[in-house]
């Protein structure tokens, strides 16, 4: 008597081995974006340092309270690597308990976010940010 | 009782498969380690480039004086930069530091001028011309030393209140250049 696979014993088959396969291509793409990122953080930590130290720079005196901004197009001047970035530093006055008030009470909160988006497996982005701050005093 | 083994085609369809297998089994394992091994040299690339910037940054920040007349653009950056040290003043007078790039390698050195006539004295960098009329540098015992390898660019630039720090790592030839850019502001004014 010959007797070959039957129809549904090729299926299960199929079923475990396509499984396998897609498990293989789904932890490569995964390493590869997990590695990228974390050069990519690092990046971000650094941008966000040099929005603070450009704060300290200016001085109390002549820290305005403003937003400044760095859009895509002012960083990929630092290169390809930066091109996903934007960055924003803000400056407020704030109490001594830290709360944002109008008057200048000699004491001024300086922060800044780092935004970028990140491709995940499937192929849609996620937002990230990295946010550091500072406080720069009158003294 | 008849035995039936298999035939020869059963073996030789049975024997490409198990190849197409093995074959896409290994082609899969190359390339996750060649992945890997991309993911360590950008790791490697991201803390050497710390380094450097922190580094830099924590000796900037307290500097007295900056020697070096930084450019303001990117093009015209240094690639070393001496400055008069803030952290360690020492009584027998002035230290400076230098951090440069030294083919691949980033060197901190510290040191002090001086005059052969009083070696014991140390000098303000601008008191004389090295070389001439007994103006001498010395490096201090064990302050000459590699603080990153594989750096493939270094560049200072900015003011001397805020100085821009640009960083290149090549881990190796198949790795790609990682660039790195921070800032830091001089509190020692």
């Amino acid at each position: 008597m010959k007797r070959g696979f039957t129809l549904l014993e090729v299926l299960i088959s199929l079923v475990v081995f396509s499984t396998g396969m897609l498990s293989i291509v789904t932890l490569s793409t995964q390493t590869q974006l997990l590695t990228r990122s974390g050069s990519v953080r690092t990046r971000a930590a650094l941008l966000a340092q040099e929005g603070l130290e450009a704060a300290i720079a200016t001085g109390y005196g002549s820290l305005s309270t403003t937003t400044e901004f760095m859009d895509e197009e002012s960083l990929v001047a630092l290169g390809d690597a930066y091109q996903y970035f934007s960055r924003e530093v803000e400056v407020e006055n704030v109490t001594s308990e830290l709360v944002v008030t109008n008057d200048d009470t000699g004491m001024k909160l300086v922060t800044a976010t780092v935004e970028w988006d990140e491709r995940t497996g499937d192929n849609s982005k996620i937002n990230h940010e990295f946010v550091a701050s500072t406080i720069i005093t009158d003294l | 009782m008849k035995r039936r083994g298999f035939t020869l085609s059963e073996l030789v369809i049975a024997a490409a498969i198990a190849s197409i297998l093995a074959g896409l089994t290994a082609a899969s394992y190359i390339s996750i380690q060649r992945l890997v091994a991309r993911g360590q040299d950008d790791l490697l690339a991201a803390s050497t480039a710390r380094v450097i910037i922190d580094r830099v940054s924590r000796d900037l920040r307290q500097a007295l004086v900056v020697v070096d007349s930084i450019p303001p653009d990117a093009a015209d950056g240094l690639t070393s930069l001496e400055f008069e040290d803030g952290h360690d003043v020492d009584p027998a007078g002035p230290t400076y530091i230098t951090y440069s790039l030294d083919g691949t390698d980033v060197r901190r050195n510290r040191h002090y001028y001086y005059l052969t006539s009083s070696p014991n004295q140390r000098l303000p960098y601008n008191a004389g011309v090295v070389g001439q009329g007994g103006f001498a540098v010395a490096s201090l015992s064990g302050e000459d030393y590699i603080i990153a390898d594989r750096v493939s660019d270094l560049r200072f630039y900015g003011s001397s209140s805020l100085v821009y720090i640009d960083t290149s790592i090549t881990v190796n030839a198949v790795s790609n250049d990682q660039s790195y850019h921070s800032a830091v502001a001089k509190r020692n004014q």
